[in-house]
């Protein structure tokens, strides 16, 4: 005989499902975004780059070259 | 139930486990639905037990030699205290359908391990019963629940709006409450 536990407990009202695809949604773009981020760190053109550039102390961290390099391009794009 | 995975391993998350969801999955064959979204699901062996106790056993052998499900074999003290302090906040909820807080500590457990295993990587976890998510509300752990998944598949063009209806309604049928109200909203508002 199959059945459920603690039968009696109160279960998801719709407003509980719609936060939940909002969360389970949430985690999975954050998941993809992590994975594009790493495909694109892994690089060796990319380490290399970064590693110049933090190594000559125009940047602290990966993070700031990261910021810098894409605000550099927007504003030459513009 | 055959699905067209679109997300390759390495985009998929990871996840704990209570056993209200994945009793869901069993009840209408929905398996296929978690291994699109998740790379592994962690359980506990007191759910194994609570599983196995409802009639689930073959089902869960079967994730666990398929390689979704792991379990995690033992908790430390340290884990084990604290999923005892969780599960008497569940019992204490006024929505608990338990005052008991011994029957809920396979959810204190995850609960408790999802706050402590940082290797393990859990994105999120998966639990419907309402008393337990009130309190991985207040410890701020992402979570969702059965239905949520399948109006994420329904979203992503993996089920119809028909079949979340009938996964669903199966659930309803074999036991869970799940209520019409949060059947038809869920299907017509992500089901295409």
């Amino acid at each position: 005989m199959k059945t459920v536990p603690e039968s009696n407990a109160e279960l998801l009202s719709v407003e509980d499902t719609h936060k939940d695809i909002a969360s389970l949604t949430a985690v999975l773009e954050r998941r993809q975004a992590e994975q594009k981020a790493y495909d694109i760190l892994k690089r060796p053109s990319i380490r290399k780059a970064l590693d110049e550039i933090i190594s000559s102390g125009a940047c602290k961290d990966e993070e700031e070259a990261i910021e810098k390099a894409l605000r550099i391009l927007l504003t030459a794009i513009r | 139930m055959k699905i067209n995975s679109r997300y390759s391993s390495s985009n998929k998350i990871v996840a704990i486990s209570n056993t209200g969801p994945l009793i869901s999955a069993f009840q209408c064959s929905g398996t296929e639905i978690l291994k699109h979204y998740f790379s592994v699901i962690y359980i506990t062996v007191s759910e194994i037990v609570e599983l196995s106790k409802h009639g689930w056993a073959k089902e869960i052998d079967e994730m666990i030699n398929g390689g979704l499900v792991k379990v995690i074999e033992q908790l430390t003290e340290q884990e084990k205290r604290e999923a005892e302090q969780i599960a008497k906040s569940i019992a204490s909820e006024s929505t608990s359908g338990d005052p008991d807080w011994h029957n809920h500590l396979p959810e204190a457990e995850a609960i408790s391990l999802m706050q402590h295993r940082r290797h393990l990587m859990i994105d999120i976890m998966l639990i419907d019963e309402k008393a337990a998510r009130k309190v991985a509300q207040k410890l701020k752990l992402e979570f969702t629940g059965f239905p949520g998944i399948t109006g994420r598949a329904g979203m992503d063009g993996l089920i119809s709006q028909d079949m979340i209806r009938q996964m669903l309604r199966l659930c309803q049928k074999k036991g869970t409450h799940y209520s019409d109200e949060l059947i038809e909203t869920i299907a017509q508002t992500y089901g295409r």
